[in-house]
């Protein structure tokens, strides 16, 4: 046990001796190209700069969406809540005059 | 902007580049590409290293917004680089058709050599010396990605817990944890090995 154990311990310390340099090295292509292709990279997602004649419009655009969007959500709780609202009164109204019609009886 | 600004600092030329002087990145690529290079080699296979360097300067680029000058720039690109081959080992993992790879009887010779703590057979020759890369990357291999990335880090580079945390954007207590556990999953593989082999 204890001999395993010690294996186990040399093991170790020698495999974090091994060093990634003794592998083969892989061919690297040229710095130039690689270097040329990360700069085509890099403005290819490279955000577009918009210049001060787009400001205005963006800003207006946004301001647009935001109004659609409110004024969509504030319709569709309008069509949720309203009908609730009416069938509760009609509830209400059927409610007592039922119990008018058994006080009368 | 000229590819070649050697008078312009690290800060300014960023500062160009978040104005949105795309060119201004270049030199900057020039000053810091053998460093990144050198920290991906140390991580993931020799095939992928132009690739990831690649992809940790297009990272590097796209995240120059969080960038504070607080901290020099070499640095944060080379946590960057790091978290890089990370991603690339969980990506790996999760790719059931990776081929895993084999030992083979020089490998299992070498183990026996390290085993016995004749080291300096262990490492003899090139041959030798090429099989406990191999070996180490077979090990490796075997653990998740995280346990892999702090124990190279770790055993293998010699950088300190504080150095780790901060590089994988980790706290002190988890890669303390990962690396606890990490090593004794490794050994449990050696010891597995070493069992087969008898």
């Amino acid at each position: 046990m204890h001999e395993s154990k010690t294996k186990l311990d040399r093991l170790e310390q020698a495999l974090w001796q091994a060093q990634p340099s003794a592998r083969p090295p892989a061919p690297r292509p040229p710095i130039e190209v690689w270097q040329a292709n990360l700069m085509r990279s890099v403005r290819l997602v490279a955000p577009q700069r918009s210049s001060l004649l787009d400001l205005p419009w963006l800003m207006l655009q946004r301001a647009t969406i935001t109004a659609v969007v409110i004024a969509t959500l504030g319709w569709l709780a309008a069509q949720i809540l309203l009908p609730i609202r009416d069938s509760d009164l009609a509830q209400i109204a059927w409610t007592q005059s039922v119990t008018e019609t058994w006080n009368m009886e | 902007m000229q590819a070649d600004a050697p008078e312009l600092t690290d800060a300014e030329l960023i500062a160009h580049v978040k104005a949105g002087d795309v060119n201004a990145y270049e030199p900057l690529i020039t000053r810091h590409r053998e460093q990144v290079f050198a920290i991906v080699a140390r991580h993931v296979p020799g095939a992928q290293v132009a690739e990831l360097a690649h992809e940790a300067f297009v990272r590097a680029f796209l995240s120059l917004a969080t960038y504070r000058a607080a901290k020099p720039f070499a640095h944060w690109l080379s946590r960057i680089a790091l978290r890089t081959c990370y991603d690339f080992w969980r990506q790996q993992k999760r790719r059931p058709e990776t081929p895993a790879s084999t030992l083979d009887e020089d490998h299992q010779e070498w183990l026996e050599h390290a085993a016995q703590g004749m080291a300096r057979d262990a490492f003899a020759d090139m041959a030798a010396q090429r099989e406990a890369g191999e070996v180490l990357d077979w090990a490796l291999s075997q653990v998740s990605a995280s346990d892999r990335m702090v124990l190279t880090l770790l055993h293998r580079d010699g950088h300190s817990i504080a150095e780790i945390a901060g590089s994988l954007g980790w706290t002190q207590t988890r890669v303390k944890v990962t690396a606890f556990r990490a090593r004794r999953k490794l050994r449990g593989i050696l010891a597995s090995q070493m069992k087969d082999n008898r």
